[in-house]
Protein backbone atom coordinates (compact mmCIF):
# COMPACT_ATOMS: atom_id res chain seq x y z
CA UNK A 1 0.00 0.00 0.00
CA UNK A 2 1.39 3.55 -1.07
CA UNK A 3 1.00 5.01 3.00
CA UNK A 4 2.77 2.11 4.00
CA UNK A 5 5.38 2.24 1.38
CA UNK A 6 6.20 6.12 2.59
CA UNK A 7 6.66 5.63 6.02
CA UNK A 8 9.09 2.95 5.54
CA UNK A 9 11.40 4.88 3.49
CA UNK A 10 10.88 7.78 5.48
CA UNK A 11 12.22 6.01 8.79
CA UNK A 12 14.82 4.03 7.07
CA UNK A 13 16.89 7.44 7.23
CA UNK A 14 20.16 6.48 8.85
CA UNK A 15 20.68 9.37 10.39
CA UNK A 16 17.23 9.64 11.28
CA UNK A 17 16.79 13.01 13.35
CA UNK A 18 14.08 15.13 13.51
CA UNK A 19 12.75 13.08 10.99
CA UNK A 20 8.97 14.69 10.02
CA UNK A 21 6.36 11.73 9.48
CA UNK A 22 3.00 12.88 7.82
CA UNK A 23 0.35 10.49 8.93
CA UNK A 24 -2.71 10.24 6.79
CA UNK A 25 -6.14 10.95 8.40
CA UNK A 26 -7.84 8.23 6.11
CA UNK A 27 -5.31 5.99 7.70
CA UNK A 28 -5.73 7.31 10.56
CA UNK A 29 -9.47 7.64 10.99
CA UNK A 30 -10.88 3.88 11.60
CA UNK A 31 -8.86 3.23 14.69
CA UNK A 32 -9.22 6.71 16.22
CA UNK A 33 -13.12 6.32 15.30
CA UNK A 34 -12.86 2.55 17.59
CA UNK A 35 -10.75 4.43 20.06
CA UNK A 36 -13.74 7.41 20.06
CA UNK A 37 -16.03 4.60 20.79
CA UNK A 38 -14.60 3.11 23.61
CA UNK A 39 -13.88 6.30 25.53
CA UNK A 40 -17.47 7.40 25.17
CA UNK A 41 -18.86 3.81 26.38
CA UNK A 42 -21.34 3.20 23.20
CA UNK A 43 -23.15 0.01 22.59
CA UNK A 44 -23.97 0.63 19.37
CA UNK A 45 -26.92 -1.65 19.20
CA UNK A 46 -29.07 0.42 22.01
CA UNK A 47 -31.18 3.34 20.07
CA UNK A 48 -29.57 5.89 22.61
CA UNK A 49 -25.69 5.12 21.89
CA UNK A 50 -26.59 5.28 17.90
CA UNK A 51 -28.22 8.85 18.69
CA UNK A 52 -25.36 10.51 20.36
CA UNK A 53 -22.91 8.41 17.58
CA UNK A 54 -24.79 10.39 14.97
CA UNK A 55 -24.19 13.47 16.89
CA UNK A 56 -20.52 12.33 17.54
CA UNK A 57 -19.66 12.07 13.88
CA UNK A 58 -21.08 15.44 13.04
CA UNK A 59 -18.73 17.05 15.20
CA UNK A 60 -15.80 14.88 14.00
CA UNK A 61 -17.21 16.21 10.18
CA UNK A 62 -17.99 19.68 11.21
CA UNK A 63 -14.39 19.72 12.74
CA UNK A 64 -12.09 17.71 10.56
CA UNK A 65 -10.59 20.75 8.48
CA UNK A 66 -8.82 21.02 11.37
CA UNK A 67 -7.19 17.51 11.79
CA UNK A 68 -3.58 17.42 10.94
CA UNK A 69 -1.90 14.71 12.11
CA UNK A 70 1.85 15.39 11.87
CA UNK A 71 5.05 13.77 13.68
CA UNK A 72 8.40 13.64 14.50
CA UNK A 73 10.94 11.43 15.49
CA UNK A 74 14.74 10.91 16.00
CA UNK A 75 16.66 8.09 17.05
CA UNK A 76 19.67 8.38 19.15
CA UNK A 77 22.05 5.40 20.18
CA UNK A 78 22.50 4.06 23.70
CA UNK A 79 25.38 6.25 24.51
CA UNK A 80 23.49 9.06 25.50
CA UNK A 81 22.04 6.60 28.15
CA UNK A 82 24.24 7.04 31.27
CA UNK A 83 23.35 6.75 35.06
CA UNK A 84 19.89 7.06 34.49
CA UNK A 85 19.79 9.82 32.88
CA UNK A 86 19.18 10.82 29.08
CA UNK A 87 22.18 13.44 27.72
CA UNK A 88 20.92 14.14 23.54
CA UNK A 89 23.12 17.58 22.86
CA UNK A 90 22.37 20.01 25.37
CA UNK A 91 19.38 18.63 26.67
CA UNK A 92 19.37 16.09 29.96
CA UNK A 93 16.39 14.55 30.57
CA UNK A 94 15.79 13.37 34.09
CA UNK A 95 13.09 10.74 35.42
CA UNK A 96 13.15 8.90 38.46
CA UNK A 97 12.13 5.73 36.84
CA UNK A 98 14.93 5.82 34.34
CA UNK A 99 17.14 4.69 36.75
CA UNK A 100 15.29 1.35 37.39
CA UNK A 101 16.32 0.57 33.70
CA UNK A 102 19.85 -1.64 32.83
CA UNK A 103 22.17 0.72 31.51
CA UNK A 104 23.59 -2.40 29.16
CA UNK A 105 20.13 -3.22 28.02
CA UNK A 106 19.55 -0.13 26.48
CA UNK A 107 20.45 0.01 22.51
CA UNK A 108 19.22 2.96 21.47
CA UNK A 109 16.23 5.34 22.47
CA UNK A 110 13.53 7.17 19.97
CA UNK A 111 12.48 10.65 20.61
CA UNK A 112 8.70 11.43 19.51
CA UNK A 113 6.42 14.47 18.94
CA UNK A 114 2.80 14.05 17.42
CA UNK A 115 0.13 16.64 17.32
CA UNK A 116 -3.27 15.42 15.96
CA UNK A 117 -4.39 19.53 15.49
CA UNK A 118 -7.39 20.80 16.15
CA UNK A 119 -10.65 19.56 15.91
CA UNK A 120 -12.88 22.34 15.39
CA UNK A 121 -16.06 22.78 17.27
CA UNK A 122 -19.44 25.19 17.36
CA UNK A 123 -18.84 26.98 20.30
CA UNK A 124 -17.82 26.43 24.27
CA UNK A 125 -21.41 27.06 25.24
CA UNK A 126 -22.13 24.18 23.45
CA UNK A 127 -20.49 21.71 25.61
CA UNK A 128 -21.69 18.08 24.35
CA UNK A 129 -19.66 19.34 21.01
CA UNK A 130 -17.20 20.68 23.03
CA UNK A 131 -16.81 17.01 24.59
CA UNK A 132 -17.04 15.50 21.02
CA UNK A 133 -14.45 17.54 19.68
CA UNK A 134 -12.13 17.09 22.69
CA UNK A 135 -12.56 13.51 22.85
CA UNK A 136 -12.01 12.79 18.65
CA UNK A 137 -8.82 14.99 19.21
CA UNK A 138 -7.43 12.31 22.00
CA UNK A 139 -8.31 9.69 20.12
CA UNK A 140 -6.60 10.73 16.77
CA UNK A 141 -3.47 11.47 18.92
CA UNK A 142 -3.78 8.33 20.65
CA UNK A 143 -4.31 6.24 17.38
CA UNK A 144 -1.76 8.23 15.60
CA UNK A 145 0.92 7.28 18.25
CA UNK A 146 -0.46 3.64 17.92
CA UNK A 147 0.62 3.57 14.01
CA UNK A 148 3.46 5.70 14.60
CA UNK A 149 4.97 3.10 17.20
CA UNK A 150 4.24 0.56 14.45
CA UNK A 151 6.35 2.15 12.31
CA UNK A 152 9.03 3.18 14.83
CA UNK A 153 9.08 -0.77 15.91
CA UNK A 154 9.74 -1.39 11.97
CA UNK A 155 12.54 0.80 11.59
CA UNK A 156 13.89 -0.65 15.08
CA UNK A 157 14.20 -3.87 13.36
CA UNK A 158 15.56 -3.12 10.36
CA UNK A 159 17.93 -0.30 12.15
CA UNK A 160 19.31 -3.19 14.32
CA UNK A 161 18.79 -5.83 12.49
CA UNK A 162 21.48 -8.90 12.44
CA UNK A 163 22.57 -7.86 16.00
CA UNK A 164 20.82 -9.60 19.18
CA UNK A 165 17.04 -9.72 19.42
CA UNK A 166 15.49 -5.64 20.21
CA UNK A 167 12.08 -4.55 21.80
CA UNK A 168 10.69 -1.37 22.23
CA UNK A 169 9.69 -0.41 25.75
CA UNK A 170 6.61 1.28 27.04
CA UNK A 171 6.57 4.95 26.22
CA UNK A 172 8.25 7.57 28.63
CA UNK A 173 6.96 11.47 28.67
CA UNK A 174 6.52 14.04 30.25
CA UNK A 175 3.68 13.62 33.11
CA UNK A 176 4.46 9.95 33.01
CA UNK A 177 6.15 7.22 35.02
CA UNK A 178 7.21 10.25 37.23
CA UNK A 179 8.42 12.49 34.37
CA UNK A 180 8.14 16.04 35.27
CA UNK A 181 5.65 17.94 32.81
CA UNK A 182 8.51 21.02 32.72
CA UNK A 183 10.52 18.07 30.88
CA UNK A 184 8.34 18.85 28.00
CA UNK A 185 10.72 22.02 27.10
CA UNK A 186 13.67 19.96 26.87
CA UNK A 187 11.78 17.47 24.09
CA UNK A 188 12.12 21.30 22.26
CA UNK A 189 15.81 20.91 22.32
CA UNK A 190 15.74 17.65 20.60
CA UNK A 191 13.18 17.81 18.38
CA UNK A 192 11.62 20.72 16.04
CA UNK A 193 7.93 20.74 17.32
CA UNK A 194 7.71 24.30 15.03
CA UNK A 195 8.35 22.17 12.06
CA UNK A 196 4.91 20.48 12.70
CA UNK A 197 3.35 23.81 14.14
CA UNK A 198 3.56 22.67 18.17
CA UNK A 199 4.81 25.08 20.46
CA UNK A 200 6.03 24.50 24.46
CA UNK A 201 4.53 27.44 27.14
CA UNK A 202 6.34 27.99 30.60
CA UNK A 203 4.41 26.02 32.24
CA UNK A 204 5.15 22.63 30.16
CA UNK A 205 1.87 22.63 28.30
CA UNK A 206 2.14 21.89 24.58
CA UNK A 207 0.16 23.95 22.39
CA UNK A 208 -2.06 22.58 20.10
CA UNK A 209 -3.70 20.93 23.16
CA UNK A 210 -3.94 17.87 21.24
CA UNK A 211 0.01 17.19 21.10
CA UNK A 212 1.98 14.64 23.10
CA UNK A 213 5.71 13.83 23.23
CA UNK A 214 7.81 11.01 24.41
CA UNK A 215 10.25 8.57 23.80
CA UNK A 216 10.68 4.65 24.15
CA UNK A 217 13.67 3.09 24.59
CA UNK A 218 15.26 -0.12 22.13
CA UNK A 219 15.98 -2.48 24.98
CA UNK A 220 17.60 -5.95 24.69
CA UNK A 221 15.47 -7.73 27.47
CA UNK A 222 11.54 -8.08 26.97
CA UNK A 223 11.40 -8.73 30.50
CA UNK A 224 12.48 -5.85 31.81
CA UNK A 225 9.59 -4.49 33.89
CA UNK A 226 10.08 -3.08 36.51
CA UNK A 227 7.38 -1.04 39.44
CA UNK A 228 6.90 2.49 39.21
CA UNK A 229 7.91 4.37 42.35
CA UNK A 230 4.15 5.89 42.54
CA UNK A 231 2.97 2.43 43.06
CA UNK A 232 4.47 3.05 46.86
CA UNK A 233 3.27 6.79 46.50
CA UNK A 234 1.20 7.00 49.86
CA UNK A 235 0.07 10.78 48.60
CA UNK A 236 -2.71 9.42 46.67
CA UNK A 237 -3.20 5.52 47.11
CA UNK A 238 -4.98 5.21 43.71
CA UNK A 239 -1.83 6.98 42.04
CA UNK A 240 -1.95 9.76 40.06
CA UNK A 241 -4.79 10.00 37.19
CA UNK A 242 -1.81 9.33 34.43
CA UNK A 243 -0.08 6.64 35.81
CA UNK A 244 -0.39 3.92 33.27
CA UNK A 245 -0.33 0.86 36.07
CA UNK A 246 -3.39 2.35 37.68
CA UNK A 247 -4.89 2.30 34.39
CA UNK A 248 -3.88 -0.85 33.58
CA UNK A 249 -5.22 -2.59 37.09
CA UNK A 250 -8.68 -1.02 36.14
CA UNK A 251 -9.07 -2.46 33.71
CA UNK A 252 -8.44 -5.70 35.42
CA UNK A 253 -10.31 -5.01 37.70
CA UNK A 254 -13.34 -4.53 34.85
CA UNK B 1 -51.81 10.13 30.26
CA UNK B 2 -51.81 9.30 34.25
CA UNK B 3 -50.08 12.21 35.85
CA UNK B 4 -47.84 9.44 38.07
CA UNK B 5 -47.12 8.14 34.30
CA UNK B 6 -46.48 10.94 32.65
CA UNK B 7 -43.59 11.84 35.51
CA UNK B 8 -42.55 8.47 34.86
CA UNK B 9 -41.99 8.82 31.24
CA UNK B 10 -40.03 12.26 31.71
CA UNK B 11 -37.66 10.63 34.13
CA UNK B 12 -36.98 8.12 31.67
CA UNK B 13 -36.75 10.65 28.81
CA UNK B 14 -33.82 12.11 30.46
CA UNK B 15 -32.42 8.96 30.92
CA UNK B 16 -32.71 7.90 27.80
CA UNK B 17 -31.39 11.65 26.72
CA UNK B 18 -34.64 11.71 23.96
CA UNK B 19 -35.77 15.02 23.86
CA UNK B 20 -38.06 14.54 21.08
CA UNK B 21 -39.91 12.59 23.57
CA UNK B 22 -39.59 14.70 26.41
CA UNK B 23 -41.05 17.57 24.24
CA UNK B 24 -43.78 15.57 23.69
CA UNK B 25 -44.23 14.95 27.05
CA UNK B 26 -44.53 18.52 27.80
CA UNK B 27 -47.28 18.94 25.25
CA UNK B 28 -49.16 16.12 26.89
CA UNK B 29 -48.71 18.10 30.06
CA UNK B 30 -50.11 20.80 28.89
CA UNK B 31 -52.79 19.17 27.10
CA UNK B 32 -53.93 17.87 29.97
CA UNK B 33 -53.45 20.74 32.33
CA UNK B 34 -50.92 19.65 34.40
CA UNK B 35 -48.33 22.01 36.39
CA UNK B 36 -45.59 22.10 34.37
CA UNK B 37 -43.56 23.11 37.65
CA UNK B 38 -44.43 19.78 39.12
CA UNK B 39 -43.11 17.79 35.28
CA UNK B 40 -39.97 19.78 35.65
CA UNK B 41 -38.94 19.54 39.27
CA UNK B 42 -40.83 15.74 40.12
CA UNK B 43 -40.61 14.11 36.38
CA UNK B 44 -37.73 15.99 34.39
CA UNK B 45 -35.75 17.06 38.04
CA UNK B 46 -35.88 13.10 38.78
CA UNK B 47 -34.43 12.00 35.95
CA UNK B 48 -31.78 14.63 36.28
CA UNK B 49 -31.05 13.39 39.99
CA UNK B 50 -30.79 9.32 38.36
CA UNK B 51 -28.74 10.74 35.76
CA UNK B 52 -26.16 12.18 38.37
CA UNK B 53 -26.81 8.72 40.88
CA UNK B 54 -25.91 6.38 37.91
CA UNK B 55 -22.82 8.36 36.53
CA UNK B 56 -21.29 8.67 40.52
CA UNK B 57 -21.93 4.70 40.41
CA UNK B 58 -20.02 4.51 37.14
CA UNK B 59 -22.95 3.34 35.09
CA UNK B 60 -22.97 6.12 32.97
CA UNK B 61 -19.94 7.78 30.83
CA UNK B 62 -19.30 11.63 30.60
CA UNK B 63 -20.35 12.11 27.23
CA UNK B 64 -24.14 10.01 28.05
CA UNK B 65 -24.22 12.76 31.35
CA UNK B 66 -23.52 15.09 28.96
CA UNK B 67 -26.07 14.18 26.89
CA UNK B 68 -28.91 13.76 29.08
CA UNK B 69 -27.83 17.30 31.28
CA UNK B 70 -28.27 18.58 27.89
CA UNK B 71 -31.70 17.75 26.77
CA UNK B 72 -32.50 18.55 30.84
CA UNK B 73 -31.05 22.10 29.82
CA UNK B 74 -33.28 22.27 27.10
CA UNK B 75 -36.48 20.95 28.51
CA UNK B 76 -36.33 23.26 31.42
CA UNK B 77 -35.74 26.11 29.30
CA UNK B 78 -38.61 25.19 27.16
CA UNK B 79 -40.82 24.93 30.34
CA UNK B 80 -39.83 27.97 32.13
CA UNK B 81 -40.49 29.93 28.76
CA UNK B 82 -44.17 28.75 28.85
CA UNK B 83 -44.09 29.14 32.16
CA UNK B 84 -43.11 32.96 31.40
CA UNK B 85 -45.17 33.79 28.54
CA UNK B 86 -47.81 32.83 30.83
CA UNK B 87 -46.71 35.20 33.30
CA UNK B 88 -46.05 33.13 36.09
CA UNK B 89 -42.78 33.15 38.24
CA UNK B 90 -40.83 30.46 38.18
CA UNK B 91 -39.88 31.23 41.89
CA UNK B 92 -38.19 27.72 42.43
CA UNK B 93 -35.30 28.67 40.45
CA UNK B 94 -33.85 31.35 41.60
CA UNK B 95 -29.98 31.09 41.44
CA UNK B 96 -29.01 28.65 44.51
CA UNK B 97 -25.48 30.68 44.37
CA UNK B 98 -23.20 32.47 41.77
CA UNK B 99 -19.53 30.33 41.14
CA UNK B 100 -17.02 31.91 39.34
CA UNK B 101 -15.09 29.51 37.53
CA UNK B 102 -11.33 30.14 35.65
CA UNK B 103 -8.37 27.97 34.93
CA UNK B 104 -5.54 29.35 36.23
CA UNK B 105 -2.91 31.35 34.61
CA UNK B 106 -0.56 29.49 32.69
CA UNK B 107 -3.03 26.76 31.49
CA UNK B 108 -5.25 26.37 28.73
CA UNK B 109 -7.44 22.93 29.79
CA UNK B 110 -11.27 24.15 29.86
CA UNK B 111 -13.37 21.10 28.91
CA UNK B 112 -13.86 20.03 32.45
CA UNK B 113 -14.16 23.58 33.94
CA UNK B 114 -16.72 23.77 31.14
CA UNK B 115 -18.66 19.87 31.68
CA UNK B 116 -18.49 21.71 35.52
CA UNK B 117 -20.13 24.83 34.80
CA UNK B 118 -22.52 23.39 32.70
CA UNK B 119 -23.45 20.82 34.94
CA UNK B 120 -23.64 23.91 37.89
CA UNK B 121 -26.18 26.29 35.48
CA UNK B 122 -28.58 22.94 35.38
CA UNK B 123 -28.29 22.68 38.96
CA UNK B 124 -29.95 26.10 39.43
CA UNK B 125 -26.48 27.86 40.19
CA UNK B 126 -25.10 31.05 38.38
CA UNK B 127 -22.23 30.25 36.73
CA UNK B 128 -19.63 33.19 35.85
CA UNK B 129 -16.47 31.44 33.84
CA UNK B 130 -13.97 33.08 33.35
CA UNK B 131 -12.21 31.38 30.76
CA UNK B 132 -8.81 30.06 30.75
CA UNK B 133 -5.18 31.51 31.35
CA UNK B 134 -6.65 34.01 34.41
CA UNK B 135 -3.98 35.05 36.65
CA UNK B 136 -5.35 35.16 40.18
CA UNK B 137 -5.80 39.01 40.73
CA UNK B 138 -8.02 38.89 37.76
CA UNK B 139 -10.14 35.78 39.30
CA UNK B 140 -10.02 38.47 43.02
CA UNK B 141 -11.16 41.48 41.36
CA UNK B 142 -13.72 39.62 39.50
CA UNK B 143 -15.01 37.77 42.09
CA UNK B 144 -15.34 41.02 44.33
CA UNK B 145 -17.02 42.72 41.52
CA UNK B 146 -19.76 40.20 40.80
CA UNK B 147 -19.93 38.99 44.51
CA UNK B 148 -19.57 35.30 44.10
CA UNK B 149 -20.38 32.59 46.69
CA UNK B 150 -17.76 30.42 45.77
CA UNK B 151 -14.78 30.28 43.41
CA UNK B 152 -13.72 27.71 41.86
CA UNK B 153 -9.96 27.42 40.19
CA UNK B 154 -9.18 24.40 37.61
CA UNK B 155 -5.75 22.95 36.83
CA UNK B 156 -4.51 20.37 34.59
CA UNK B 157 -0.60 20.44 35.01
CA UNK B 158 1.47 19.70 38.15
CA UNK B 159 2.79 23.04 36.67
CA UNK B 160 -0.10 25.50 37.28
CA UNK B 161 -1.91 23.70 39.87
CA UNK B 162 0.57 26.22 42.11
CA UNK B 163 -1.81 28.69 40.85
CA UNK B 164 -4.67 27.75 42.90
CA UNK B 165 -2.01 27.70 46.30
CA UNK B 166 -1.47 31.26 45.16
CA UNK B 167 -4.94 32.37 45.08
CA UNK B 168 -5.94 30.89 48.85
CA UNK B 169 -2.87 33.09 49.71
CA UNK B 170 -4.18 36.16 47.64
CA UNK B 171 -7.35 35.59 49.54
CA UNK B 172 -5.50 35.68 53.24
CA UNK B 173 -3.38 38.27 52.52
CA UNK B 174 -6.06 40.79 51.31
CA UNK B 175 -8.70 39.49 54.13
CA UNK B 176 -10.94 38.52 51.30
CA UNK B 177 -10.95 34.57 52.72
CA UNK B 178 -13.70 35.38 54.61
CA UNK B 179 -15.81 36.74 51.38
CA UNK B 180 -15.49 33.26 49.67
CA UNK B 181 -15.60 29.46 49.56
CA UNK B 182 -12.94 28.20 47.63
CA UNK B 183 -13.42 25.02 45.18
CA UNK B 184 -10.05 23.54 43.14
CA UNK B 185 -10.25 20.23 40.56
CA UNK B 186 -8.54 18.95 37.78
CA UNK B 187 -6.26 16.23 37.06
CA UNK B 188 -3.93 16.41 39.35
CA UNK B 189 -5.77 17.43 42.05
CA UNK B 190 -6.81 15.90 45.81
CA UNK B 191 -8.65 16.29 48.45
CA UNK B 192 -5.20 16.15 50.01
CA UNK B 193 -4.19 18.98 48.00
CA UNK B 194 -6.87 21.01 48.49
CA UNK B 195 -6.66 20.64 52.53
CA UNK B 196 -2.95 21.73 52.39
CA UNK B 197 -3.46 25.09 50.52
CA UNK B 198 -6.50 25.88 52.64
CA UNK B 199 -9.04 25.26 49.64
CA UNK B 200 -13.03 25.01 51.12
CA UNK B 201 -13.67 21.89 48.67
CA UNK B 202 -12.29 19.74 46.27
CA UNK B 203 -14.56 17.95 43.32
CA UNK B 204 -13.25 14.95 41.19
CA UNK B 205 -16.06 15.25 38.49
CA UNK B 206 -18.88 17.70 37.70
CA UNK B 207 -21.71 15.84 39.74
CA UNK B 208 -19.61 15.97 42.69
CA UNK B 209 -18.95 19.53 42.19
CA UNK B 210 -22.70 20.60 42.51
CA UNK B 211 -22.82 18.58 45.39
CA UNK B 212 -19.54 19.96 47.14
CA UNK B 213 -20.50 23.89 45.69
CA UNK B 214 -24.25 22.95 47.65
CA UNK B 215 -22.79 21.88 50.85
CA UNK B 216 -20.64 25.12 50.77
CA UNK B 217 -23.53 27.52 50.17
CA UNK B 218 -25.34 25.80 53.30
CA UNK B 219 -22.07 26.17 54.78
CA UNK B 220 -21.79 30.35 54.07
CA UNK B 221 -25.79 31.44 54.83
CA UNK B 222 -25.76 29.60 57.94
CA UNK B 223 -22.56 31.79 59.20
Amino acid sequence: MVGRKVYHLILQEERMKNQKIQLDEEIVYPLAEQRFIKTCGFDLNREKHQRMMKRGQKVREDGIGGIRIQALGSFYDSEIFKDGRIRAGDAEICCNYFEQIPENAVKGIYFYMLTAGECYFSSEDNIMDFLYADIWGTNYVDAGIEILKGKIEEDMKNRLKGEEPVYLSEEFGPGYFGMPIMESKKFFQILNGEEIGVSVKDSGLLIPQKTCSGLFFVLNDPDIKTEPECMRCLGNPSGCRFCKIRAKMEEVQE
Amino acid sequence: MEKQELLDKAKEAIVDADEEEAFHLILEAENQKLDLLDLLLLGFGAGNQEIGDRFDRGLLSLPELIYAAEVMKNVTNRILGILNSEGREACSFSAKGTILLATVAGDIHDIGKGIVASTLRTAGFEVIDLGCEVPVESILEEAKKRRVDIIGTSALLTSTMIEQKKLEKLLVETGEKKNFRTMVGGAPCTPRWAKKIGADGYSEDAVEAVKVAAKLIEEKWKK
